[in-house]
């Protein structure tokens, strides 16, 4: 089910309500039901997929906080391995068939095994990693093992973030499904302004900026290096808000309910360097891989050359964690480029710089950083290493041809084109002030302010949304 | 309970400031004029082009007045079928046909102007285009134009998208007013046509595949059952097509529409490539596949003899 659907609006209330009004020990089962439905409002039968994956991390669960020693290695090491290899089926044998029968036909040889026939199903990966969180966390002995099969069941099926995140910790949700949460006005209307926040995100921004985007990386042979730029700026835009709004509403949705999910994004084109963005953008994803993958890989405290690659390795797995095509693998490792690129010019970067306290040395930074992700929007957007090519062709005058910025405007219609900058703009503009008010890091100015602000986000997706059916960008993945 | 009615009153507040605010802003939309028309209509282009014949066909259709026939469908349908024709053959037609018009604009059409009492017959034109829509289009037009308010909420009810909310805001506001814009290829009986014939190249969307809007099947079904209740015979057609369309698309729009004709024992009449009329790509069709005049001359006198063959009309 999608949140910018009709459905949403008659399943939140009705499963919110029924969860304050069930008694406490029944409402374990009534969260499990709504999340089935959720999630088989997509592809029923993707279930089944889920429900493997539940009873393996169940079962592993348990067996490996029963077992001592190396008994208790491979049962963490099952564990892995189903969740991966169900996760490598789905996602990646088309990926890694289609690689293989490149190099093999290259080679002149005959290949004809042909690709599976299936649709990705849907948040495959949030939820694999979330499974794998607790299995990992009860090996660390940091998570007692979760006896009843339907609350663990509703710790990997939990429907504001079944799909697209925050990726949880078992130390967190888990936790929260066995506590009692009684209505809290606070909380419910706290939960209500966020999701608000995040649907004015999705669709007055996100989708405004998708039907542009969408029009000129179909095809970007036809349009010049000026249109492909505005289209990668408004992408970074639509990426941005698509994903940070249904965390929003992921997260709005569940504090109603009383349960307080990770914080996944803050400002993350706020960033004054690519570090700093990654502990911005994704936050549950870059924690998750920090602590299952670049610790145990030694993290920095390992010789140099190690350390470098811990962090590039780290990059290129999270770039195929996103997708699989090589531009996302090609993604994952500029990141990785990037931050190693940025402990190595360190020490002179300071030295030159260390003195300079000024506003804009903090802004050109800012700057620096958000076009420096820029680039990487590109090769996260195109469909291809072909489109990535020449779209960087076009950007270096090498290959220009196509049409103009002016024929994209008269495309999409001038008002509809001036209406999504106007608010691309505006949304640049309050973002940062926005983001403090819906954390609650900063107080609104008044109760006033804040019904003014609201009736203020429901105008604008009336007039200004864009609807249709269109998904999260992150279900995908 | 008092969480709730909490709750409740900051909904309803933050309601009513919205409400004010939206209104506030329709309002001048509707009312400020540029030139001739109101903002709103400058904003959009789905207001800008459409309009005129609409809403005029629904200002001139009597419900209280009796026709032989009525045509209904999309820009196929008000192109492709002349009254005056009909008229010359002794049959008396209304043609209610509306650009865009997918099934669920039909639907909400027949429920709400047509009776056994005013129809005799209905001629449901059948366009893989139109029916590869939602119904979004037609019902910006229809919602703009069309006389009957239930009608509009019966599409609106059927759409379900939020921005039927911006089109109800609008028809309510510029009620009293005639449409802004006026359709010069206006005939008369709900028929327009264009003279013109196709010049230069045509793109055939020889590439397109077929892909139905989801529920436009379940509402043609829902169409046919409707007449057959009221007891008004209903045939649906397909007008001839240039010889250069897509014909794989329409063998799978076909086998579609057929197999809805066969479910409900209707009638199809398929002319898009099977026809035997003495039609050309260029001098019968104003673009890729509406009728000029001259097309419509030679088609429809074939399509009234078939009709009265089937016994379908008195001859």
């Amino acid at each position: 089910m999608l949140f910018n659907s009709f459905a949403f609006l008659i399943f939140f209330p009705i499963v919110t309500i029924g969860y304050y009004l069930l008694p406490y020990k029944q409402r374990w089962w009534w969260l499990l039901a709504a999340s089935c439905w959720f999630y088989m409002a997509f592809v029923p039968v993707y279930i089944l997929i889920l429900g493997f994956t539940i009873a393996v991390d169940y079962v592993a669960g348990i067996l490996i906080d029963k077992s001592e020693g190396r008994k208790r290695k491979w049962w963490l090491v099952a564990s892995i391995v189903a969740n991966v290899g169900v996760l490598a089926f789905f996602k990646y044998f088309n990926f890694l068939n289609q690689s293989i029968a490149a190099v093999v036909r290259g080679a002149g040889l005959p290949y004809d095994v042909p690709d599976l026939g299936i649709l990705l199903p849907i948040g495959l990966s949030f939820h694999t990693f979330q499974s794998l969180s607790y299995t990992i966390e009860v090996y660390r002995k940091h998570q007692p093992p979760e006896r009843k099969l339907g609350v663990f069941a509703l710790y990997v099926m939990f429907y504001p973030q079944l799909v697209a995140g925050p990726i949880e910790r078992p130390g967190n949700l888990l936790k929260q499904l066995g506590m009692r949460f009684d209505p809290d006005y606070d909380k419910i209307a706290h939960g209500l302004r966020q999701m608000a926040w995040g649907f004015f995100k999705k669709l007055v921004i996100a989708d405004r900026c998708a039907a542009i985007v969408d029009m000129v990386y179909a095809n970007p042979s036809q349009h010049d290096g000026w249109t492909t730029l505005v289209a990668t700026y408004l992408f970074a835009l639509q990426i941005y808000c698509d994903f940070s709004g249904y965390t929003d509403i992921a997260i709005g949705a569940a504090r109603c309910m009383g349960f307080e999910l990770m914080v996944n994004f803050r400002t993350p084109f706020m960033s004054g360097s690519i570090s700093e963005f990654w502990s911005r953008w994704h936050i549950s994803l870059s924690s998750w891989f920090r602590d299952y993958l670049y610790i145990p890989l030694g993290g920095n405290k390992v010789p140099v050359p190690r350390w470098y690659f811990n962090l590039f390795i780290v990059f290129l797995i999270s770039g195929l964690w996103h997708g699989a095509n090589w531009t996302y693998v090609l993604w994952g490792a500029l990141h990785g480029v990037y931050l190693i690129a940025a402990i190595v010019f360190k020490p002179m970067w300071t030295k030159l710089f260390s003195d300079v306290k000024a506003r804009w040395y903090r802004w050109a930074n800012v700057i620096v950083t958000f076009h420096l992700v820029f680039i990487g929007w590109v090769l996260f957007r195109s469909e291809s290493i072909g489109h990535v090519k020449l779209i960087f062709s076009k950007w270096l005058g090498i290959n220009d041809a196509g049409r103009s910025l002016g024929h994209l405007i008269n495309e999409v219609k001038p008002g509809v084109f001036a209406i999504t900058i106007t608010m691309a703009v505006l949304f640049f503009v309050i973002d940062p002030w926005v983001d403090k008010w819906i954390k609650r890091e900063v107080k609104l100015p008044s109760k006033r302010f804040d019904y003014a602000f609201q009736a203020a986000l429901v105008v604008a997706c009336l007039l200004f949304g864009f609807y249709g059916k269109t998904m999260f960008i992150y279900f995908q993945f | 309970m008092s969480i709730l009615l909490r709750i409740l009153r900051q909904a309803a507040i933050v309601g009513a400031i919205a409400a004010v605010a939206y209104v506030a802003i329709f309002f001048v939309l509707c009312k400020v004029k540029v030139g001739d028309n109101a903002l709103v209509y400058r904003t959009s282009d789905v207001y800008n082009l459409k309009g005129g014949n609409t809403y005029r066909k629904f200002q001139e259709y009597d419900p209280g007045e009796r026709y032989d026939v009525i045509v209904i469908g999309s820009s196929h349908a008000y192109r492709g079928y002349a009254p005056a024709i009909f008229n010359d053959a002794g049959i008396s037609m209304y043609n209610l046909g509306t650009s865009a018009q997918t099934p669920i604009n039909t639907y909400a059409i027949l429920k709400e102007f047509i009776t056994k009492e005013n129809t005799g017959l209905i001629l449901l034109d059948c366009y893989e285009n139109a029916m590869a829509m939602e119904g979004l289009e037609s019902t910006a037009d229809l919602s703009q134009n069309i006389t009957s308010d239930a009608a509009v909420l019966r599409m609106f009810s059927a759409i379900r998208d939020p921005r039927i909310l911006n089109m109800f805001t609008i028809r309510k506001l510029v009620a009293d007013e005639p449409a802004a814009y006026v359709d010069s290829f206006y005939v008369d009986a709900g028929f327009s046509t264009k003279t013109d014939s196709v010049k230069g190249e045509i793109d055939y969307g020889l590439d397109l595949t077929l892909e139905l809007g989801e529920r436009q099947p379940e509402y043609l079904v829902k169409c046919i059952r409707y007449c057959q209740e009221q007891g008004i015979p209903i045939v649906l057609v397909t007008h001839p097509l240039p010889k250069a369309s897509n014909l794989p698309r329409h063998e799978a729009f076909h086998a579609v529409i057929d197999s809805v004709a066969k479910v409900t024992g209707t009638e199809y009449f398929d002319f898009a490539f099977d026809h035997g009329l003495p039609l050309d790509d260029r001098n019968h069709y104003y673009d890729h596949n509406h009728f000029n005049r001259a097309g419509v001359g030679i088609f429809n006198p074939k399509l009234i003899e078939d009709l009265r063959g089937k016994g379908y009309l008195k001859k």
